[in-house]
Formats: C-alpha cells, structure tokens, sequence
C-alpha cells in the first residue's frame, strides 16, 4: 500500500483514510476505516471526473450494481454515495492477494483450488447475470484471495447488457487477453457469455500461470483471442473440458454462469461452504456484529487455520484432512499471514489499539474488548491485502499432480496437502555419460523419497528429469523444458562440461538455480551466470592431488606430464597446472604434449624416458589413456601411472586390460558402497534401487540434501528460484562425500581440501583408496 | 565441402574473436589454464573423438584440396611456403623489410633444452619453411612495430599438427624463452583451439600465446604467436608492439596476417 499523498484528505465522507491501495482511469482506491472501525476499500471518483457527467453516470450504476448483490463471494457494498461533490463508494476490505498476484508469487493453483475458485466466481457471475448486469472485466487483478474463498471486485465498467450509452463503437472496454471474441471485435452486445468467457481466460491463466491467447501487442492479442484455439496446456484434466467450453468463439455455445456453477460445484466436493454459514456454525454471535454487515474473511476461519499458525505444514499427513478452510494452497495462506505481519506498519492508526506482542497472532475469538480486538484483527487483516505485491519472479508452486507430465515423479506419493517443488535432473542418461547421469538420477530420488518420508516435512518434493544425451546441442531445449515447469526451483546437473557450459544461460535468463555435480571445467566458474553452482571443484585443483600422490605415496622424483590433445581443455587445464605447480616447486617435470591424431604413444613413452620420468599423468580421457595404458606396460615402464576422473571409467579397464593394472585415479568422486562414511547411504540406496549406488551417487545425494535443507529455511513467500539461487551460495553444508560452501560472486566451490578420492586399479577394478592427501607428505 | 568464398571472407572475422578470446585467458593470469574458453564438442567427458579420425585426404575439416596441388616433394613445398609467407608488403601500409629480411631456406626455428631459439636443418617430414621478418617503424607517437610471418608445409597431416603440439609443449617446457641472446621472452600463456571448438571455423588447429618481450634489457612489450594448421600446411605470425599500440591493434594486425596466408593456402591448394 502507497502512504497518503499530501493531496489526499485525511478523512472522506466520514471515513478515516489509512493509505492508497491504487488509482485507476477514474478514480483512487483507498484504504479508509468507516466510524464504526470497519476497514473498507473506498474509491473515489477524482475530481476532474467527477465533474463529467458520464463518469458520475457510471459511477451511480456501479454503486446500484454492488448494493444488488448479495453473493458471498462478491466483496460486499458497505456504503456509497453517488451523488456526493466527489462520488465514492465502499466496499468490504478482503484480506488476500488478488489471483494476478498469488499466481505471479506462486505459480499455478492446483486442481481443488481451481474447481472452487471457478464454482464461486461462477456463482458470483450468476447473481450478477440475474440481475441483469454484466461485469465486463473479470480478470484476474479483480479476483482476490481470502481464506473461506474468492471474491469478485471492481464493478467500475459493469452495465446492463441493453445500456449502451458508456461505450462507444470501437472503444474496447476490459482488459486484452481476458476479453470474449465479442469484445475484442468492440461489440456492442457483449453480454453474459462475455463474462463466462472472461472467467475461462481466467481460470485457464490460474491452472498455467500463463493467459491462454498469450500475452504481447494488443492487435495481435485480440486477433488470436477471436481466431485461435486457447493454449489449454497444462489445465487440469478435470476442469479442462469446463474451461475449453467457457472459450467458446460462438457465445451461444457456452455454458451460462448458472450451469458453470453447478458443474463445477458438483465436481468440488471439498469446496467451502457459504462463508455465513460456517461463521454461524463457528462462532454465531459473529454474524450479528454491528462493523461487519458481511464477514470478514479470515474472522470466520476455525482457529487453526488462522494465517500465524503452522500446524498445516507440521501436521503429519493422515492429519491433513482437507476441510472447507484448505481451499487456498498452503503457500498462499502462508502469504496472507505474511501481510497480515507487515500491516503493522499501516500508518494513520494512532486511534487504533495495537498490542504489538500479540500483534501476530490476532484472535478474532478473544472474548473480552471484542470491539478492540476486532479492530485490531481487521487492521491486521486490512494491512495484509494493502501491502505491495512481492517482488516478481516468485515461483513457489505447490499441488502439481504427482508423477504427472513425463512419468518422472518420484516414487513415494507425497501428501498432496503440502506446498510441492520439484528439483530438475538435467543429465546425460541415455549418451556417452549415462552411467554418471544415472546415478546422479538415483542420488537425487534416494534424498527426496527420504524427504517426503519424514513426518515433520513441511513441504513435498518432486523430482522431473531431463535427458539430453550428452549432446551439447541438445542441452538447451533440456534446459528450457526444465525452466519452463514452474514448479521447479533448482536445477542439479548437467553432466558434462560441454552440456553445461551449452545449457547454463538458458538457467541464468530465468534464475533457475543449477547446480553441476559432475562437471569440472574452470570456464563455468568465470562465465558470469548468477544462478550457477558449482558443487565440485575444478580441473585444476586436481593437479595438486596428482602431485601429491605420485611425489607422495609414489616416490616419483621426475613425473613425466602427457597432455591429451584429443581432451582439448580438460586435459590442458590438468598438464598445464601440473605443469606450473612442479614449476613453482623446482620439481624436474617432463611435459609432452600429443597430437589429437596420434594413436601410437611410442614415440610420447620415448620422450617421456628420454626426459628422466619415472611417472606418468595422462592428461585426457579413458580411451586415449588405454593406448598410453598399453604402450606402458609393453615397455615394462616400471614408474607409477597417474590420471583423474577422465580415467575413472570402466571403459578404460576393458581397452587396457591387463595395462590398467595399477592405474592411480584422483577424482572428485568417492565410492559410496565401500566408503564408511556413505555406509548408511549405501544401505538406503540398496534397499531403494536394489543396487550398488554408482559414481556420483553420493555426490549428488549431498547436493539434493543442501537444496532441501536450504529450501526449508527460507520462508514459504521467498521459496523462488533467485531468493534460492541467493540462499545457496550463502549456504554451507557437510556432506557425506564434500563439503559445499560457494562463492557467492561466481557460485564456484570454496575449496577445503575435502571431496578428492583415491582410486586405484586392481585385480581389473578401481579399487577405492578413500580420502586422497592434498599436500605430499613428507 | 565448403565454399571457399565464404570460408575465406569469414577468416579475418573469426581470428579476431580468437586472437580476444586469448587476450581475455592471458589477462586473467598465469594460471595457465585457469581461463579456458569452452570445451570442444571432442572433449566431452571422455568421447575421446579424435580430430583427425574423419577428415579428408587433405586432413582439413576446412576445405577439400586438389590431392595434385598438396606439396609431396622440398621444391614444391618450397614454392608453396613462398606464395602464402606474408612479406612487408602484404602487412599493409608502412611496414617495411627488416634485416635479415627472410630466413635462411631449409632451416627452421627449435628450441633447445636451454629455451633458446635456435634455427636448424629441417627434420625429415618437413618440406620447406619460409619466414620472413617485417616492422613498421616507430612514427605518429607510435613505437616500432615488429612482426614475423612463418610458413611451414609438412609431408604429413599429422607431422603438421604434431608443429602445433610441440608449439604447446614448449610453452609448457619453457615459459620463458629467449629468441636471440639479447631477447627475452617471459609470462608465455598458451592455448589450443581445435577446430569446431569454442567457434574456431577458419582452421584444422591453432595454438595462441601471449607473453612479454624485453630486448636489451628494455621496457617489456606485449608479444603474441599466432599458430594455425591448414592440412599440411602450417602459418604462423608474430607480433610485437611497441608503446602507442593498443594490444586489440596488434592483436588485429596479427590475425588479419594469419587470416591472409590461411586464405592464400586455400587460393593454391582448393580442388573443384
């Protein structure tokens, strides 16, 4: 809410102003508190309006409109008066979001949200259609949110269907991409049906965050909106066919807002009641308050639904038992508290009693001072709807059908009665990489099945995956697959270097958080993404565990350096820090570097012998380090072989065979089926997958952990992809495997020595060595 | 196959992104390889493809060449090694021969055990190298400029890119190096880019480093090696500047050079 602007008065037709809620084409809206402490949206016409007869005439008409209705779900006429010098006109104050907001905040409404929410608007329609008016505008700025249901507001434009005297031909009255056929071409007849389609629109843009003839120029909006078929995409199978006949092009073939109604109703079982009827049924004496000629919302709601409390989210799931308050996912609760907290700061209330220390828990059923308390729950109340819409980008979603779209839900059905967010898996499964992407896939399924197993979760996860198949060329479309599913608020993967360095500013144009597991090229680190994270580190810290070992445990005096052309920079980021760090250490280094096209590494083993090594680090990937591998070995090199994660593949055992014997593998990647660290890991994910957790199972399970446990500190209203990209470069957490802890400039990981393993060839298997030293021993 | 027009016009453009990209990996430090551009689709995670395994006879990704005009013998690599070796005149407006104006033929340049740069007869696989040594005196505030452009053509695909391998090698061997006996050259940064990685169209391989160069003891100048392989062919230029020149402005002359020989091979060699 915008503070009073010194031209305003500071009190209106007996009415106390507080502050503005906006201003439209012919008026302000503020937010005034009437002499019997009833907090009211008063709109008044400006002056230079008012003068205009026109504007006076539709002005009266609204007034006449809103004192005819008596819906509940219609935000009530508390008093007006059209003939006054400067008209206004007010009605109730509801404590919500309007949907344009709560969708923008929190994505699309689950299933049961919408059946109630197009039930009730439908029934609020059909009393307006009855008495014969037309609203106009039903858009989703004029549906707001309270607790016990919807409320349809802004009769600024309504008008009988037979007055034509506001509009003009040609002159388009409501708001494009929510407007009928009918209206779009500016016809003079639009009627009821004009209004049902609106609420089609409007429902459809609830069910996918998205209008369903799009958004962008108005000519070409209003042109798709008479010609092409709504994007129904997304819309909940149940309601779809309902909301499809609602966008009916020919008025006559749609639904009138009477049959609406009844189908949706008898589709929404667990829709609220009549918000009268549950106050006479909670608290009767209620009703007959003098200030609330209609409830308010919220004041109505059985204590532990009250916005403060937490007993939803805690509440173990056969406890959730929807009833007519859980219309309104959690989230959204959650954000009307949220106001309802930051409407403390409402100014002009210095008559108004406020406690501060009970300020958060307001309850309306205190017995004694009612009319105090009261006062201060609706300023509460008032202040929560007052206050600015969150900042944009806020994605949080909740009671997307489990397991929907791609059959990729995880396995254990969470309580559908918690907030949902899905973490995305963009990997290799089916290309070169698949058995890392694999396991990555289990790694992060066993952390979410163990989440949403929990009692005290408090939100549900889902995992959505993505397979690119290794294809750089590819990972873009992944990657835009992943950030258009809106109920996806982190991103783990991709796999390889090539996928991530193609796919990561798809994820930094939406904020959508992406943290790389396996990846380990240095250029993803100074790419400038905001919303990358790197959870290992880079290529270039393995050099120091390579000179560790093989200076080290190995002995070497000499280590002879073979860079791999054919690994382009992976394996120059090695040989060349290697390189440097013997340097820097007066270290005799030999470093050859081989042409791509050169199969026979004889010539490479001469120079190597030639220089005095008595080791080698192969500087590449496992196909070329089995020829280096053989080569070796048929010359009877009698020094250590080294090389990182590159070789770490069981496709090097196979080329090399025998050659790969003795191999020395550093690589950011532990054996959690050995390892005592990941013995309760491994168990879980034997009983899970029946299974043997692969390389980089681990890992990312660690990264799956920090994402939830990081999820689950920020507030409901601040689970977005940028509150959780900023959350996590912030974040630390000690995994089984690494400890993650990030720059919060560049996402890279902050180095601690931890997360490098040994592994070394045995008997025709890596054998893992556990922890690999960092320093060389002396 | 490739139209050659397109593949030449496109060269001078594509270099220059090189020739930055190097500048950017240089200035971020000596790490020596903490700044690498993208990953080649070839280095991705252990596919191990390699380069050479589908090229063309010619072994160029780039062009296909007339298999009769591919030098096979010295006196036909030496013709070639002429006609794409750049001289003062094709480096532009104001450059001049410096003295000695060519290398001695039959020799090429190797660095030794002790980093210095020594010329020697040329190794059996090598056909002809020709270098040429230009400057652009000093003048309008600016320092002399002083460049090289070299032209090796090998009797073998893989002896030619083994050239860029070894360029690699002796950075990595020697990152201080020392061309004459009062020359120096110090804080040398290398970088290869195959073809098709990190958008590098305009050649089969390439290897840039940058440095610094110090003569006499002298104010230190910036100093790049531009290195590229067309088939069998390989081109290269140096460039060393002088106070009043920008390094993007040497930067340019540098790439313009290597932009022009890579297009002269093409000229000589393209088949129909």
């Amino acid at each position: 809410m915008e503070p009073l602007r010194t031209s305003d008065p500071a009190r209106l037709a007996g009415h106390r102003l507080l502050g503005r809620l906006g201003a439209g084409g012919m008026g302000v809206v503020y937010l005034g508190r009437s002499a019997g402490g009833t907090l009211v949206a008063l709109k008044v016409i400006q002056a230079e309006y008012a003068e205009d007869p026109g504007f006076r005439e539709r002005f009266r008409r609204e007034a006449d409109t809103a004192r005819r209705m008596t819906s509940p779900w219609v935000a009530p006429l508390v008093d007006a008066d059209p003939e006054a010098e400067q008209p206004w006109l007010a009605t109730a104050f509801v404590p919500g979001p309007s949907l344009a907001e709560a969708v923008a905040a929190h994505g699309p409404l689950p299933a049961g949200t919408l059946r109630v929410l197009g039930a009730r608007l439908a029934e609020a329609l059909r009393e307006l259609h009855a008495a014969g008016l037309v609203h106009r505008d039903v858009k989703p700025g004029n549906v707001l949110l309270a607790l016990d249901g919807p409320r349809l507001i802004d009769f600024g434009v309504a008008r009988d269907p037979e007055d034509t005297s506001l509009t003009s031909t040609g002159v388009v009255v409501g708001t494009p991409g929510f407007l009928s056929p009918e209206q779009a071409r500016g016809a003079r007849e639009s009627g009821p049906a004009g209004d049902v389609f609106s609420l089609g629109c409007v429902l459809a843009y609830a069910a996918t965050g998205r209008p369903p003839f799009g958004t962008g120029a108005l000519d070409a909006l209003l042109y798709r909106t008479a010609h092409d078929a709504p994007d129904l995409e997304g819309v909940p199978r149940e309601i779809a066919q309902v909301v499809g006949g609602c966008l009916e092009k020919d008025p006559e073939r749609r639904p009138t807002a009477e049959a609406l109604a009844r189908s949706l109703s008898a589709a929404a079982p667990a829709s609220p009641p009549d918000p009268r009827e549950a106050l006479r049924a909670v608290r009767p004496e209620a009703a007959d308050g003098p200030a609330a000629p209609h409830p308010v919302p919220g004041d109505t709601a059985p204590e532990d639904t009250a916005p403060e409390t937490t007993a939803r989210e805690d509440a173990a799931p056969e406890d959730a038992v929807p009833g007519d308050e859980a219309w309104l996912p959690e989230p959204l609760v959650r954000l009307i508290a949220e106001r309802s907290a930051a409407g403390l700061a409402l100014p002009g209330i210095d008559d108004t009693e406020i406690d501060a220390s009970d300020a958060t828990v307001p309850s309306p059923a205190a017995p004694e001072g009612r009319g105090a308390g009261r006062r201060r729950f609706l300023l509460l109340a008032g202040g929560a709807a007052a206050v600015a819409a969150a900042g944009g980008g806020a994605l949080a979603v909740w009671g997307t059908p489990f397991g929907g779209g791609e059959g990729s839900g995880s396995g254990s059905a969470p309580d559908d009665s918690l907030p949902l967010y899905t973490i995305g898996l963009h990997a290799d499964l089916s290309g070169d990489q698949k058995a890392v992407g694999r396991a990555q896939e289990r790694g992060l399924r066993l952390a979410v099945d163990e989440f949403n197993a929990r009692k005290d979760a408090r939100f549900a996860l889902a995992v959505k995956t993505a397979d690119d198949g290794g294809d750089p060329a590819r990972a873009p479309e992944v990657a835009k697959r992943l950030v258009a599913d809106r109920t996806v608020l982190a991103v783990v993967g991709p796999t390889t270097d090539t996928t991530a360095l193609a796919s990561m500013a798809t994820y930094d144009a939406a904020s959508l958080p992406l943290i790389a597991v396996s990846p380990g090229a240095t250029v993803l680190d100074v790419t400038g993404s905001r919303s990358f994270l790197h959870a290992r580190v880079t290529d270039t810290i393995l050099p120091f565990y390579l000179n560790a070992y093989l200076r080290g445990t190995a002995k070497s005096r000499t280590i002879g350096i073979v860079d791999d052309r054919a690994s382009d920079t992976y394996g120059w980021e090695i040989s060349s820090t290697l390189n440097r760090i013997l340097r820097d250490a007066r270290q005799p280094v030999v470093p050859k570097v081989v042409s791509a096209l050169r199969t026979d590494f004889a010539p490479t083993l001469d120079a190597l012998l030639d220089g005095g090594a008595d080791s080698v680090v192969f500087a590449g990937y496992h196909d070329r380090a089995a020829l280096l591998a053989r080569e070796l070995t048929r010359r009877d090199f009698p020094g250590a072989r080294a090389a990182a994660q590159g070789v770490l593949d069981a496709r090097f055992l196979s080329a090399a065979g025998d050659a790969a014997e003795g191999w020395a593998i550093l690589a950011p990647v532990m054996d959690a089926a050995t390892a005592p660290e990941a013995k309760a890991f491994a168990a879980a994910h034997r009983k899970r997958f029946d299974a043997e957790p692969e390389r980089y199972s681990v890992e990312t399970y660690d990264v799956a952990q920090l994402v939830l446990r990081t999820l689950g500190s920020l507030a409901v209203g601040r689970r977005t992809r940028p509150l959780l990209t900023t959350a996590l470069r912030a974040a630390t957490y000690k995994g089984i495997s690494r400890n993650l802890a990030f720059d919060r400039t560049t996402g890279a990981l902050v180095v601690d020595g931890s997360g490098i393993y040994l592994w070394k060839v045995t008997g025709g298997r890596f054998a893992y060595q556990g922890v690999a030293p960092y320093q060389v021993s002396t | 196959m490739r139209g050659n027009t397109r593949g030449v016009r496109g060269t001078g453009v594509t270099l220059l992104v090189a020739g930055s990209l190097l500048a950017g990996c240089s200035a971020q430090g000596a790490d020596g390889g903490a700044a690498r551009e993208s990953a080649s689709p070839s280095a991705d995670a252990g596919a191990g493809a390699t380069a050479g395994a589908t090229a063309s006879p010619s072994g160029s990704s780039l062009f296909t060449a007339d298999p009769s005009l591919v030098p096979r013998s010295a006196g036909d690599g030496a013709v070639l090694a002429d006609a794409v070796v750049l001289a003062a005149g094709d480096w532009g407006r104001g450059f001049v021969a410096q003295r000695p104006a060519a290398s001695t033929p039959g020799t090429w340049a190797v660095l030794d055990d002790d980093c210095r740069w020594e010329r020697e007869k040329l190794p059996n696989g090598v056909l002809a190298s020709s270098s040429r040594y230009s400057r652009r005196p000093a003048g309008g505030g600016k320092g002399t400029v002083r460049v090289t452009a070299a032209t090796t053509v090998h009797a073998s695909v893989l002896g030619a890119d083994e050239q860029l391998s070894t360029t690699l090698e002796e950075v990595l061997r020697c990152p201080e190096q020392q061309p004459r006996s009062n020359e120096r050259i110090t804080g040398l940064n290398s970088l290869g880019i195959p073809f098709g990685a990190r958008n590098q169209e305009y050649a089969d391989d390439t290897v840039m480093e940058t440095g610094r160069y110090v003569e006499n003891g002298g104010a230190a100048q910036p100093y790049s090696w531009m290195v590229a392989r067309l088939g069998t062919v390989v081109v290269a230029v140096s460039v060393t500047g002088a106070k009043g020149n920008t390094e993007q402005e040497l930067n340019q002359v540098g790439s313009e050079a290597l932009a022009k020989m890579l297009e002269r091979i093409q000229l000589r060699l393209k088949g129909n």
